[in-house]
């Protein structure tokens, strides 16, 4: 009788587990979503254009059956809201959007220009975004970045990707993730960084270096040379490649090359006498790629091309911060190091900080190491000469 | 007439008691010939098998009987038939009346009830009735018919012992004894099966099974009460400790040298005739993940040999379930490529994720089947028509998803690695209520029925003994023969979760070169 009470509580539970509010309701067949990879959000007559690109999964039955066609599809809805637009795709587009494996979310310009920050309530409290998803700005409408083709990735949301993630080897700074993007906007600077991906000439996706925004504000861009000096002035980078003209020598595909490996940056910025003084420590290793024609390496050249180096590392920071300077966007995040190390004072000037940055005086000390020449120590056509002679090395002493 | 009614009554009684399945028991052998003759032809009536030879010598009547069959014709005609006929009556009344001292034959003994008699011309002797006597002997001329004794076709190994079990239980303690020279092997025999009178076997190692253990084993087979026993797995369900579990907490074996290695270990085996296997207990999930060849070949791949079995077998439950619910439900669990790769896939299926999962599972258990049932020739045919049908002709006729093709493929791999052919089947018994659980709830599902086969697995013990050990409860010094193997010389005590009585089995130091003086 025990028994057969203890069997009857067992059933009850397990029939009870399938009302508990499980999956059930989220049962849906992979043959009846649409996979969402990234959406563009574009602002357009006071509206908000959502475009989706959906994945069309080729079938793989039959086997001889190849992919043929576009990989992808772009659908867009124009709503008053992020919300409303993504809700009017599902009743133009059949299957149910699928948006988990977004992995982009691409504003376009008028979007950003008019402050990205509308959108970040959305995409942190729904559940079905990842934080690890790459928020991206382009100068033209996002729609026309999603349509344009990637070859040879075949899916345009892959290879914007793809394209970001090759970006980001020189610096980490690149990889705009969600999560990043919006811890920097909450940070002292108030200036998050955004990659800037742009059509090119031929129709095709280019990283064209970064957004800088003014608060959620999108306000001007980097190119990528201008990217490269600020990625040196806000964290580590690695293997920056540096073309640095010779002296005396110009023309096409002449001037000495540096792989800067890897570098690292300390920024100490200070207030004295109502204005701030920033001074940015920069160290790192570098070898060389390519020498100027005719150089012979012996340390006397090893110095002067490592200062050289050092030159043009800070001529580039220069630029850059000049560049930000006169924007008025603490996009080189001075002021969250202000904050990091001196917090009371930053909080005495944290409200005059857009002026003080301004007409803040930056200084800089660079010292890259030239490790190493590469895998030969001169060029191989030194040595050449037209009667033959053995290396000069070699024969200093015995043949003139 | 008096007195033919009253042997009327007594054999009317006698077989009123033989018909109520009371025994025959209290029935004694009769003295005279003319009361014995036909009770035992009574008895074996309707048996052709039963042979009858009349002998007189002098005036002395015998009464000869066999079952034709079980006896060896040659030592009858040697061992019997010659002395008797060699005698006459004078020599039998020298030799205070019975014949027994001529008899050339080695064992006999006697039976002084009806029952007894029975019994022994059914185990193979040739009864010999002499009339006057009150007592009959049966010489035993024993020539079972069985199968010869043959390599282990479920568990083979490829270097080690090759002999299995035959369906004798003489020989397979033979077999035994061979390879266990010492007194301290004892054999206990009972008898179970009402009808069958199966002899099943207790078979252990004196100071080293724990006497309590052994108590507990005749206990339990005390306790069966049955008609017939026709093979072991009949003991392993009447004697288990968990009777509902899907999970074997007996280990049956074939294999002469791993019943031994059980033995030797503290363990009891329980072996009955006519079964080719024989019961080790108590016994413990790992041991049902691990082959013989284990001990018999390097232990460097045995541990992750061993990892890997585990690994399947958890595969073999588990994969069509995780597959089903991360299509159907968790889509977002799955890599990118990986979906975006599935979804063209499954483009153009017109069933839903779990019911093609359910649908390729049936159709691989019944080509299982299938081929388990036809005769080995036809098998073959079975697997490359079943092979061709599920895997390409379905996928290329859009009714099921390569993928599902290739889960199953996977987790029917998985199930051949396994080495208990129990265990197989508790595999696939725990994979459907997997797979239902899963196209119901997703993970969670998965999840909730992984909690409770856990909770299962940790709680049912085998012969007392924890089944989960030495894992739950951890038992360190017994990890050395588990999932990880340790080398023989560092395997010095048996395993301490049976409490046998002696510890230390191995007392050789580790091997190293002998360094000169």
């Amino acid at each position: 009788m025990r028994r057969w009470r203890r069997v009857q509580i067992i059933t009850l539970t397990l029939a009870m587990t399938l009302g508990l509010p499980g999956c059930t309701r989220d049962l849906a067949e992979v043959d009846s979503i649409n996979l969402v990879l990234a959406f563009g959000v574009d602002e357009v007559a006071n509206m908000v254009r959502v475009s989706a690109e959906i994945v069309l999964a080729q079938g793989a039955q039959g086997g001889a059956q190849q992919a043929t066609g576009p990989q992808y599809m772009v659908a867009d809805a124009t709503g008053p809201t992020i919300e409303q637009a993504m809700n009017k795709l599902n009743t133009q587009v059949p299957r149910q959007l699928f948006l988990p494996h977004n992995t982009l979310v691409i504003f376009g310009k008028q979007y950003a220009e008019h402050g990205i920050e509308r959108s970040f309530d959305y995409l942190d409290r729904d559940r079905n975004f990842r934080r690890n998803e790459l928020i991206l700005v382009t100068s033209g409408e996002a729609r026309d970045l999603l349509k344009a083709p990637t070859t040879p990735e075949g899916i345009n949301a892959m290879g914007l990707r793809q394209l970001v993630e090759q970006y980001s080897e020189n610096s980490p700074v690149a990889m705009s993730q969600q999560l990043r993007v919006i811890r920097e906007y909450m940070q002292a600077s108030n200036a998050p960084i955004m990659t800037q991906l742009d059509l090119d000439s031929k129709n095709s996706p280019v990283v064209s270096g970064v957004g800088i925004f003014q608060g959620p504000q999108l306000v001007g861009s980097l190119n990528t040379e201008q990217s490269q000096g600020l990625f040196w002035m806000i964290g580590p980078t690695r293997d920056i490649v540096l073309n640095v003209p010779c002296q005396g020598k110009s023309g096409v595909d002449i001037g000495s090359t540096f792989r800067v490996l890897a570098t690292k940056v300390k920024v100490s910025p200070i207030i004295t006498g109502g204005k701030a003084n920033i001074h940015v420590r920069l160290r790192g290793k570098a070898e060389l790629e390519r020498a100027c024609p005719d150089l012979q390496l012996n340390v006397e050249a090893m110095n002067k091309m490592e200062q050289a180096l050092n030159q043009e590392v800070e001529l580039r920071m220069r630029e850059t911060m000049k560049t930000l300077q006169d924007k008025g966007t603490d996009t080189a995040q001075f002021g969250t190091a202000m904050f990091q190390q001196h917090p009371r004072l930053w909080r005495r000037y944290s409200g005059e900080w857009d002026n003080l940055f301004q007409h803040a005086t930056v200084t800089y000390d660079v010292k890259i190491h030239l490790l190493r020449t590469g895998l030969s120590a001169t060029g191989p056509t030194v040595d050449y000469t037209r009667a033959q002679l053995p290396p000069k090395s070699g024969r200093e002493a015995k043949v003139k | 007439m008096r007195k033919r009614d009253s042997q009327k009554q007594r054999f009317d009684d006698l077989m009123a008691n033989l018909a109520s399945d009371n025994e025959v028991s209290d029935v004694r052998v009769p003295i005279h010939l003319s009361e014995y003759e036909p009770i035992v032809r009574e008895t074996w009536k309707n048996c052709d098998d039963f042979k009858v030879a009349m002998m007189e010598i002098g005036s002395t009547k015998l009464m000869i009987t066999w079952l034709r069959g079980l006896v060896d014709r040659q030592a009858m005609q040697i061992g019997i038939f010659e002395p008797l006929t060699g005698l006459d009556g004078s020599d039998l009344h020298d030799l205070g009346q019975s014949v027994e001292s001529r008899m050339a034959a080695a064992p006999i003994k006697h039976c002084a009830t009806m029952a007894a008699v029975s019994k022994s011309m059914a185990s193979g002797c040739v009864v010999i009735y002499q009339d006057g006597l009150d007592s009959v002997i049966g010489v035993d001329m024993n020539n079972m018919p069985g199968k010869a004794i043959e390599a282990s076709q479920s568990e083979p190994v490829i270097e080690g012992p090759q002999e299995a079990f035959t369906e004798s239980l003489d020989i397979n303690v033979a077999m035994l004894r061979k390879r266990f020279r010492n007194p301290k092997f004892k054999v206990e025999a009972t008898e179970l099966g009402e009808l069958t009178r199966t002899t099943v076997s207790i078979l252990y190692v004196e100071g080293l099974a724990p006497a309590d253990l052994v108590a507990e084993v005749r206990q339990r087979l005390s306790r069966i009460n049955i008609d017939a026993i026709l093979d072991i797995n009949l003991i392993r369900e009447m004697t288990k400790d968990a009777p509902w579990s899907p999970f074997p907490t007996t280990e049956s074996t074939e294999r002469p040298d791993k019943v031994i290695a059980g033995l030797v270990q503290g363990r009891i085996a329980i072996a009955a005739n006519g079964a080719t296997h024989m019961l080790l207990a108590p016994t413990l999930f790992v041991q049902s993940l691990m082959a013989s060849e284990d001990m018999y070949s390097n232990f460097w791949i045995v541990t992750p040999i061993r990892l890997l079995r585990h690994i399947m077998f958890w595969s073999s439950i588990l994969l069509p379930s995780l597959y089903v619910s991360l299509l159907s439900y968790q889509q977002d669990l799955i890599p990118t490529p990986l979906l975006i790769s599935l979804i063209g896939q499954h483009e153009g299926i017109p069933f839903p994720t779990v019911f093609e999962a359910f649908l390729m599972q049936f159709f691989f258990e019944a080509l299982r089947e299938a081929g388990q049932r036809l005769p080995r020739a036809v098998g073959q045919s079975v697997s490359i028509v079943g092979g061709l049908v599920i895997g390409d002709a379905a996928v290329n006729a859009g009714i099921v998803s390569p993928g599902m093709v290739i889960v199953v493929a996977a987790t029917g791999i998985s199930s051949f690695t396994i080495a208990s052919y129990t265990l197989v089947n508790t595999s696939r018994v725990l994979q459907f209520c997997f797979l239902l659980s899963s196209g119901l709830l997703g993970l969670y599902g998965v999840v909730i029925l992984g909690i409770m086969l856990t909770t299962h697995m940790v709680s049912i013990r085998s012969y007392g003994i924890p089944y989960m050990a030495p894992y739950a409860p951890m038992v360190i010094p017994d990890m050395k023969d588990s999932i990880l193997r340790a080398p023989w010389w560092l395997m010095r005590t048996r395993p301490q979760i049976y409490s046998v009585t002696n510890e230390v089995r191995n007392r050789t130091p580790q091997p190293r070169p002998q360094t000169d003086q």
